[in-house]
């Protein structure tokens, strides 16, 4: 379609249908809604984030599969949906988190990225021929303004702030069963222990350290804060937030 | 003789116990013809730091304006007030940004910073005109009368002063330093930052 | 092509209509009231929230206000001006990111705050550029601006999909947007101080709401007033904590009936 108007590359995809749905992003949360349970607690002492990791076949090398990945020293996200699509997302998110370094010399806070990766997944909603991005995010992290805060991000690029949350095919009844187990003081060994149970609902297969993945924000002490304030001197402050090794999960998994 | 003395004016910075002062000369020049004694050069940034910006006095106005602009997009973003250090680093890197094509500017922060345990720390920095960040633990000082700043400050500043002992160190040391520079005086201005409140004395200098 | 005009924003209908406007505006009348009331002292915002979940983290709410300061739907553009906004929330964070820029870049061209007019005018440039040129879709928000300066003192705004905006003494958009005006057309008189204007923004809000009870869970509310001490408008996104004395002290606060029950 070479045409004078740059063809159908400069329409966009979303459009209001007269309802005044936006059907595109409906059809985007379906995608989300197909891909595998993914769930995050915020505790009072940190937050988990947990995804359900399924390989097709099991001469895939599952150690090559990502699915929670670290943003910035303190920041870490998980997805329920399109893998590629979390993928650019995340190198989207990476860069924003670096620009930020080198403007301020701190990494961003949580809601301030989150909104980032917000505008960005906003703007395939509006722009001609691009999708909508086919992922929800859960994004967890730590900052000196908030403390710990996790964020829960659509396709249509809104977003809300969760003490504890579940997207992907599971989330219904991930969300009730959150909701019962839920208290203000939960701990963050007693949200991880949470997360592990609420996953099991409706796990197809063995959950095993192969086919889960766990990341966890911890909230520094104050003389870690003293200490890693300015001048740390390596500039690269101690992460709050990390994944799990295979063997703390399994070490979870055992208990 | 360099931009960087065509309008004259100097900048200085000191640490105290609890709090920090900044001070600055009041004269605008155009290079030995002095034109006014009431430019001010030192700006506030929120309620806790302040910045202060000797240099070529078209780009005083300038980046006063951009650093308002930026610190204001700031605020409203992050829903919170800058920090001293988060706001030496947006100085550095807005000046280094212009790296090739410098604003004639060497800018001292001067303010108090939130420590974790709720409590203020010191903080004082200075740049160069692009943007290398230079944090001390006593004083900073720049434009005209940069050298002689640095000797009279080396004399007479000493640690944990209180808000009206750093009051009178930094003053004197601005009014010796700039007696002797011809393109700075004609009166300073002194703002000192504690945690409750912030002193700001106007002072009579020589005006010749 | 059975919708073959309805879709692009840039073809008009044979009819003269443009379809994607219509069905933005219909998005926006599901959404969450927001409703705004003009006095000579001040301008009053509130709005519904829609989304609630008991495992919603609000504890960031309770922080904010100052120079920044925002909530779900209220949003400050500038110090000078407060944003409330229905529709989709995606879209108008854009919306809400550009206004600050905008009034940012005022200040910094002028050295003075962005009258409100003008600000309103600027985000509706943009709404309409995306009705006439690109092939993008409009923007599904409305938006109410409640602003001051010092030439026209106090204004409230409104601006829809299309582009189009006006000055309002009340308006109302959202769901039930019709019974709120028409609350709002029996009961503003001219002259209302804010004191009265917050008492009617409450009052409407309770009768135009879906829920029986009103409570912070629910309601985003702000006032703009003038701080003859620092002789600058002063904007106030109230805190859930503030919004339910507010309540109370209206009389309209919700019974708690969990600790009646006990």
């Amino acid at each position: 379609m070479a045409t004078a108007d740059g063809g159908a590359y400069s329409y966009s995809l979303t459009v209001f249908s007269p309802s005044g749905k936006l059907v595109q992003i409906e059809h985007a949360l379906a995608a989300v809604s197909q891909g595998t349970t993914s769930l995050g607690i915020k505790a009072s002492n940190g937050i988990v984030i947990a995804t359900e990791k399924k390989s097709s076949s099991i001469l895939i090398d599952d150690s090559m599969i990502e699915k929670v990945a670290v943003v910035c020293p303190n920041i870490g996200i998980v997805y329920s949906g399109m893998g590629p699509d979390f993928r650019v997302l995340i190198a989207r998110a990476r860069k924003s988190a670096q620009a930020y370094w080198k403007i301020y010399g701190e990494y961003p806070p949580t809601k301030v990225l989150t909104q980032e990766i917000a505008t960005v997944m906003q703007k395939a909603t509006q722009s001609g021929g691009v999708r909508p991005f086919g992922v929800s995010l859960l994004v967890a992290g730590w900052d000196t303004n908030r403390g710990p805060s996790l964020y829960q991000v659509d396709p249509s690029g809104s977003f809300w702030a969760w003490k504890a949350s579940a997207i992907g095919k599971n989330m219904v009844n991930a969300k009730t069963f959150l909701e019962k187990r839920y208290n203000d003081d939960i701990s963050l060994e007693d949200a991880i222990h949470t997360a592990l149970l609420t996953l099991k609902e409706g796990f197809e297969g063995q959950m095993t350290e192969k086919t889960i993945e766990i990341g966890v924000v911890t909230v520094p002490t104050l003389e870690e804060l003293e200490a890693g304030k300015i001048g740390g001197e390596t500039g690269r402050p101690k992460p709050t937030f990390r994944k799990l090794s295979e063997e703390e999960v399994r070490d979870y998994l055992a208990l | 003789m360099s931009i960087m003395e065509y309008n004259g004016g100097s900048v200085i910075a000191m640490v105290g116990k609890d709090c920090v002062a900044i001070a600055s000369d009041l004269r605008l020049g155009s290079q030995a013809l002095g034109i006014s004694s009431n430019f001010q050069r030192i700006f506030p940034v929120t309620d806790r730091v302040y910045v202060g910006l000797p240099g070529l006095a078209t780009d005083v106005t300038t980046l006063r304006e951009r650093f308002r602009y930026r610190v204001n997009m700031y605020t409203i973003k992050e829903e919170r007030e800058i920090e001293p250090e988060t706001f030496a680093h947006l100085v550095s890197s807005t000046l280094y940004q212009h790296r090739f094509g410098p604003y004639f500017i060497e800018p001292v922060m001067a303010g108090l910073s939130k420590t974790p345990s709720g409590g203020f720390k010191p903080f004082i920095a200075a740049t160069d005109l692009i943007g290398c960040l230079n944090f001390a633990k006593d004083f900073v000082v720049a434009g005209t009368a940069s050298a002689k700043l640095f000797g009279v400050a080396e004399g007479l500043w000493e640690p944990d002063l209180e808000a009206e002992d750093l009051f009178e160190t930094i003053s004197q040391t601005l009014l010796n330093a700039v007696d002797r520079d011809a393109y700075s005086g004609w009166g300073a201005i002194v703002h000192v930052i504690t945690k409750d409140k912030i002193i700001t004395r106007t002072l009579k200098g020589r005006m010749d | 092509m059975a919708r073959r005009y309805d879709s692009r924003t840039t073809i008009f209908s044979p009819e003269g209509r443009l379809y994607q406007i219509e069905y933005a505006m219909e998005a926006i009348s599901h959404a969450g009231t927001v409703l705004g009331v003009l006095a000579k002292d001040g301008v009053v915002l509130a709005a519904e929230k829609r989304v609630t979940g008991k495992l919603l983290d609000l504890s960031s709410a309770k922080e904010g206000g100052g120079y920044g300061g925002s909530g779900e739907k209220m949003f400050l553009l500038n110090s000078n001006v407060i944003g409330g906004v229905a529709g989709i929330t995606s879209d108008a964070n854009s919306l809400v990111n550009y206004a600050r820029t905008v009034a940012q870049q005022h200040l910094l061209q002028y050295n003075d705050d962005i009258p409100v007019e003008l600000l309103a005018q600027r985000l509706c440039d943009m709404k309409q550029g995306y009705t006439q040129f690109g092939g993008l879709r409009p923007f599904g928000v409305s938006l109410l601006y409640a602003g001051y300066d010092p030439h026209y003192h106090f204004q409230l705004y409104h601006s829809d999909p299309s582009g189009n905006y006006s000055g309002w003494k009340a308006t109302c958009i959202g769901a039930n947007n019709g019974t709120a005006q028409s609350l709002l057309k029996q009961e503003y008189k001219d002259d209302l101080g804010v004191e009265e204007a917050i008492g009617l923004v409450l009052r409407v809000m309770s009768k135009t709401m879906d829920s029986t009870t009103l409570g912070s869970e629910k309601l985003e509310f702000a006032v703009l007033t003038y701080d003859e001490a620092a002789k600058a408008p002063k904007a106030k996104i109230y805190k859930p904590a503030e919004i339910d004395a507010l309540l109370r002290a209206e009389g309209l606060a919700k019974k708690d009936e969990d600790t009646e029950m006990k």
